[in-house]
């Protein structure tokens, strides 16, 4: 499952954090401008499509039906907008300006019904085709990732303090909790960690987690931890934990059909990389860290594609550019293929 | 108090002696203000809150969402019309209207190492000496009022004890009583097995001692162990000081139960109790990695305890006698690294004040839309002290430090208060 | 060539000149002449009693016990002092004891190791040189643990890189005298003689070093190839410097083909760090410490007479320079050159201070005068006492068995920061407290068979009790007026003899007298 490089990475005017494929192939960026970059990838080239402004603040996450061409993004400021994604110049289907309070960190869409979650500790539940509040779950404390159980009949959100809150489909009735408390440390007054990212197995066995295991807050010291869960049961199976405390946290991950999990990961300047790993296995099969610090990676079919922040991207001492002025980082986009 | 633990030797501790005016002490400076006995009159003290490694402005006092380096949260509107600040910052937003902020501060210090000491020395002209921190130029120019406690008194987690080196030229009887975690200094309170009486009489045998020793010889050192024993018994009988336990279940509540709401509680006994100058320090606010979750958790941390502390300051009417400062070393960079932080930012940044001397509800300088420059008349820390002699009363033209003889100013001389927030 | 001219031409004046005066004669000379010269007064000798304390705590780290005391103040012999000298001189509390005072002025509480204590140890027993001693600390041979000096300053933590800087400016301050600090980024800006060359030559010699793997302290060195490019952040005018003493002259760096540039190579499995052809260590511990280096001389004589004076001749202890000079130039000179004629013979040196009448003074103010200035050496200073000698004391005056981890207590109260020089007396609260309430210092004050308290306990004669009680604390007897403070204590109704000598011992203890050397 090596994946090969494709191509030079793509540009981008600014940093992603959140980048995902479309049903169709279209790789879409949520963008810290606010604005959701598109590419179609189908082809030879990687083609450009027109840039999607509808968000405040950062576009923070993305989630689509597999059949209506509806995506969902969000952001920041605390917005959900769904769009029509075919459409060049898409105008929102319907929107959710203040769907929480804050930071909407995480989106997907299940059953024509969208769930999203944030920083305002809610998980709230809309409807697919108009927008309208069906459900709704407070927890109290500040969440980072969701993902729904292959089966269906729930759904899992990981919070600040490593735990994992099993959520029952239909009426959202809290089921259990599992904890993987390596993954926050209370560092003086700082709560660092979180789940950061939540991807079931494909045949419903497991529950991967990952984040960091934090030795220090502030500009973060920590060793990327992923856990395997046995799902229903949360028992403890497999878990990879990163060799060095700089390399930081593992902040999005997937599963590969063929029985391998890859995930990107970020810590200190220059540290982070694509890897490939079939749990169980001591170390990753596959590693690239010819992008540094990276944020997202997203699969359709046999291309995987990660994002990352430019080298050379730390801010001490007034950084200037060629031309005297202040620039901007930004996040280059590397496609890859799994033969 | 209890009547009967006050004994002749509390009131030898008067603040003729902790302002050093025996001369004895100093190896190197001692101050003799013309109008001290004038400032001494009134009630002067500081409240200096040290968010260390950074505090990030487009995150707290200066927001600019919706652009290119603005980050992730929003701006909230404040108890200011026209005023924002960032979202993370919610409570301090409703106490805006008895705060200052200077928007337009640049600073030349981009490293903590140094940075932490040039901006807490008020950065002046290098004259070959090591200048003191501002809670130990403060005791020095105000000294001990009657709080019975030493004048500048250092809450911060972590170690505590008696802290000399802030003190720098004045000499070590400036520096800072640092609390530990808030705690009292290790060893204050005295054994069961020893009775009280017992202690006051081998004690009154030791300063007989001290007392035949010193006849005759060198006195500055027996001074200086004589002080740390007075010290120690001053601090003993204020136990009840350190016991924020005691406090009502509501202040523990709005001040949170954290290190910086514990301690800033902690704080307020002791201005309450009269302490001139009271610096509380919070670490791990350097957030070059993961800064955006780091902000989260950590400013409203901040402003949970800082917004209690303004309206408990406001309703005791305080903030006629307390100056609130609210600094860090540094801001942090328009620009989002690779880790999703941001660095170290001495060119345009943001400090908070209030209370005594201060005019309220004002913000003074901006920087411009990207927050890549200051855009108005840019502040250095010297102005900042100036500003801040001004407001505590103490004339920066007419009061020079004496150090063995040079006179020395006591902040940056090519530099000036700014008028736009004194009172 | 005219420097190694100039030193001989002192040696002669030097050799001439001893076969006439003692250094000690020629100390108290030159000390009382200036005295003379601005109309200071100086003190009487000091008592047996203050000469007897400050001599065993300089060179026993620790007071006599009250028996021996009462002998020495009680002999009459006229030589009684001179063979006390001899005497802790030859003493294996000697090598301990300056082990112990040079650790704290060489790693200022950076850290310990047992190597390097054991290796301060012989050297002192073996009253090493001050020439070789350095020149083995910079050498760093891991085997000697003299090494320490410097792996100690190689260590790093988590994400902050190694402190060159700090290294060479220890080494500077330390061997030289020169405290280059604010000399690191530019001209210094106060001390005309101190540039930036000096600080960054004095750092090509270290800057290549590393921590070595392995059990002992080791230094490994990797191959100096290139100058250093520096520039001064005011000027912004680059220059290159290879490793160069300061004020001395730049070490050529020669080139070798790639892959030969050690003559040892490196090997991990036994974890030698290999030994590069060129290497600065080695020049460094060659250059340094010699007769022809003057501020390695001077800088050396300095810190042994503040070892016994309290006060350096130059002060602070690192800051010489022209706008700084010592207080006694001429005896500077003096002992600069007596200590090379005499092949850096520490013992030697501290012979000849403590025989002198200036060693010998006492810290009482000559009657009526106003307080002579510290620097002129007319009246004894108080001297710090390290935590290790204070606790030594405390021990031996209560009669305790010294434990390990009471000394570990007394060390978290008394030692210093890492990197503040134990050199003043200083205030502490910490202490203050400690002596007042730590468990430790009030369980040696409960009567245990054979100590202190339980000994006064017994005495029934409140004479007695009070010789007894001043002889084990303070070394000397009580006056009358102490005598009559005892027995009022003493004779207070219902007092139980026990807690009066627990107080009175305390108060004592506790008192500024005991606390320091003077």
């Amino acid at each position: 499952m090596i994946p090969k490089e494709l191509g030079k990475p793509l540009t981008l005017p600014c940093q992603s954090s959140r980048i995902r494929f479309g049903p169709e192939g279209v790789l879409f960026a949520a963008g810290h401008d606010g604005s959701v970059l598109r590419w179609d990838v189908t082809g030879k080239e990687p083609k450009p499509l027109p840039t999607v402004k509808l968000h405040n603040g950062w576009a923070t996450a993305l989630a689509f039906h597999p059949k209506k061409p509806l995506a969902i993004s969000a952001d920041s400021h605390g917005a959900l907008i769904a769009w029509d994604r075919t459409a060049d110049t898409p105008t929102p289907v319907w929107s959710q300006p203040k769907a929480h309070d804050g930071w909407l960190r995480a989106t997907v869409v299940h059953d024509d019904r969208v769930v999203s979650l944030g920083r305002d500790g809610f998980v709230r539940g809309w409807n697919l085709d108009d927008g309208k509040p069906l459900r709704e779950l407070s927890l109290g404390v500040d969440i980072f990732s969701l993902a729904v159980a292959p089966d269906g009949k729930s759904f899992v959100v990981g919070d600040l303090f490593g735990n994992i809150h099993v959520v029952e489909w239909d009426k959202w009735k809290v089921l259990s909790k599992y904890e993987v408390k390596e993954l926050h440390l209370l560092d003086r007054i700082q709560d660092v960690g979180g789940v950061r990212a939540l991807a079931f197995k494909p045949d419903g066995r497991s529950l991967f987690v990952a984040g960091s295991v934090p030795k220090s807050g502030g500009f973060v010291q920590g060793f990327p931890l992923m856990v395997e869960l046995e799902w229903p049961s949360g028992k403890r199976l497999t878990q990879w934990k990163g060799a060095a405390d700089n390399e930081g946290f593992i902040h999005d991950l997937l599963w590969l059909d063929e029985g391998f999990l890859a995930g990107v990961t970020s810590g200190q300047p220059g540290q982070g990389r694509l890897f490939v790993w079939k749990p169980g296995d001591a170390k990753p099969l596959f590693e690239s860290t010819k992008l540094p610090n990276c944020h997202s990676l997203a699969r359709h079919g046999k291309l995987l594609a990660h994002s990352a922040t430019n080298a050379n991207s730390s801010g001490n001492g007034k950084v200037k550019g060629k031309d005297g002025d202040y620039p901007a980082n930004s996040s280059p986009i590397q496609l890859w293929t799994m033969a | 108090m209890n009547p009967n633990l006050c004994t002749p030797q509390d009131h030898r501790l008067s603040r003729r002696q902790w302002l050093g005016a025996t001369g004895a002490m100093a190896l190197g400076g001692l101050s003799l203000p013309a109008f001290a006995e004038e400032l001494k009159k009134k009630c002067k003290q500081v409240l200096f809150v040290w968010l260390d490694g950074g505090m990030s402005q487009l995150e707290s006092w200066d927001p600019k969402p919706n652009t290119t380096f603005g980050g992730p949260f929003r701006a909230i509107s404040t108890s200011v019309p026209g005023t924002h600040v960032s979202e993370l910052l919610p409570q301090t937003a409703k106490q805006m209207h008895r705060l200052a902020v200077v928007r337009s501060v640049s600073t030349q210090d981009n490293s903590h190492s140094a940075g932490v000491d040039r901006i807490q020395r008020g950065d002046p002209k290098n004259r070959g000496v090591v200048y003191p921190y501002l809670g130990s130029a403060v005791a020095n120019w105000v000294g001990a009022g009657d709080s019975g406690l030493p004048p500048y008194v250092w809450i911060k987690p972590g170690n505590g004890g008696f802290i000399d080196r802030e003190a720098g030229f004045l000499g070590p009887k400036f520096g800072a009583l640092a609390l530990g975690d808030g705690k009292p200094p290790e060893n204050l309170i005295r054994p069961k097995e020893l009775s009280m009486a017992d202690d006051l009489e081998r004690n009154e045998l030791r300063k007989l001692a001290d007392a035949s020793y010193s006849a005759g010889r060198r006195k500055e050192n027996t001074e200086a162990n004589s002080f740390a024993f007075d010290m120690a018994e001053q601090l003993q009988k204020k136990l009840e000081l350190f016991d924020i336990s005691k406090l009502p279940a509501k202040d523990t509540q709005r001040y949170g139960t954290h290190d910086l709401g514990r301690h800033l509680l902690l704080a307020r006994r002791m201005l309450e109790a009269g302490v001139t100058f009271v610096k509380v320090t919070s670490y791990g606010w350097d957030t070059h990695g993961d800064h955006f979750n780091g902000a989260a958790s950590l400013h409203p941390k901040f402003d949970k305890p800082f917004a209690a502390m303004i309206e408990d300051l406001a309703e005791r009417g305080m903030l006629d006698d307390v100056l609130v400062i609210a600094i860090s070393e540094f801001g942090r960079t328009p620009r989002i690294n690779g880790h999703l932080g941001r660095d170290h930012w001495p060119e345009a940044w943001s400090v908070a004040m209030a209370g005594r001397g201060i005019k309220p509800g004002v913000v003074e300088g901006k920087t411009n839309a990207l927050g890549t420059e200051v855009a108005s008349e840019p502040h250095d820390i010297g102005h900042l002290f100036h500003t801040w002699y001004k407001a505590l009363g103490i004339d920066p033209k007419k009061s020079k430090y004496q150090n063995a003889g040079q006179p020395l100013p006591i902040a940056h001389e090519d530099m000036h208060a700014v008028k736009e927030v004194l009172a | 060539m005219i420097r190694i001219y100039l030193v001989a031409v002192l040696l002669l004046i030097g050799a001439r000149l001893s076969a006439a005066e003692s250094v000690r004669e020629s100390i108290d000379r030159i000390v009382a002449a200036k005295a003379k010269a601005d109309g200071v007064p100086m003190s009487a000798k000091a008592d047996d009693a203050e000469f007897l304390r400050r001599v065993w705590l300089d060179l026993a780290g620790t007071i006599p016990p009250a028996e021996v005391a009462r002998k020495f103040l009680a002999d009459q012999s006229p030589d009684k002092q001179t063979k006390l000298i001899e005497g802790l001189l030859a003493a294996p509390t000697y090598p301990t004891t300056m082990a112990n005072r040079f650790h704290i002025v060489l790693m200022e509480r950076l850290g310990d190791h047992a190597s390097w204590s054991q290796y301060l140890q012989t050297s002192f027993a073996a009253n090493k040189p001050w020439n070789t001693l350095v020149k083995e600390i910079l050498r760093a041979d891991s085997k000697s643990g003299a090494a320490f000096f410097l792996s100690k300053r190689l260590e790093n933590y988590g994400q902050q890189a190694v402190e060159y800087s700090a290294l060479t400016r220890d080494v500077g301050r330390l061997f030289l005298g020169v405290n280059l600090q604010c000399a690191e980024c530019h001209d210094h800006l106060t001390v005309n003689d101190y540039k930036q060359q000096h600080f960054q030559g004095l750092h090509a010699f270290f800057r290549n070093l590393a921590l070595g793997a392995g059990p002992l302290p080791t230094v490994a060195e990797k191959p100096t190839t290139e100058k250093i490019k520096f520039a001064s952040v005011f000027t912004l005018e680059e220059a290159l410097t290879g490793p160069a003493l300061p004020g001395g002259k730049m070490i050529d760096i020669p080139t070798f083909p790639k892959g030969q540039e050690f003559a040892e190579p490196p090997d991990r499995k036994t974890n030698n760090p290999g030994v590069p052809k060129f290497s600065t260590l080695a020049v460094a511990s060659e250059e340094l410490p010699t007769a022809k280096n003057r501020a390695f001389v001077r800088n050396g004589v300095n810190r042994l007479w503040f070892l016994l004076l309290g006060r350096g001749l130059v002060h602070p202890l690192d800051m010489h320079h022209s706008g700084n000079l010592a207080s006694h130039p001429e005896l500077l000179d003096l002992l600069e050159r007596e200590f090379v004629a005499h092949q850096f013979d520490i013992k030697w040196l501290f012979r000849e201070i403590l025989l002198s009448e200036t060693y010998q003074r006492s810290s009482l103010l000559p009657a009526g005068a106003k307080t002579p200035p510290a620097n002129a050496f007319a009246v004894a200073l108080e001297k710090r006492l390290s935590a290790e000698h204070l606790f030594a004391a405390i021990t031996a005056a209560t009669g305790t068995k010294p434990a390990d981890a009471a000394k570990a207590k007394f060390l978290k109260a008394f030692a210093n920061q890492p990197r503040e020089p134990e050199e003043d007396v200083e205030v502490s609260l910490k202490a203050a407290l400690f002596l007042s309430h730590d468990a430790t210092v009030l369980e040696m004050l409960q009567a245990k068979p054979g100590n202190l308290i339980e000994r006064l306990g017994k005495l029934t004669d409140n004479a007695a009790f009070a010789e007894e009680l001043y002889l084990a604390v303070l070394t000397r007897k009580p006056s009358a007026d102490e005598l009559a403070t005892v027995s009022k204590i003493l004779t207070k109704p219902n007092q139980i003899r026990e807690t009066a000598a627990r107080k009175l011992a305390w108060a004592l203890i506790a008192s500024h007298e005991f606390g320091v050397n003077h």
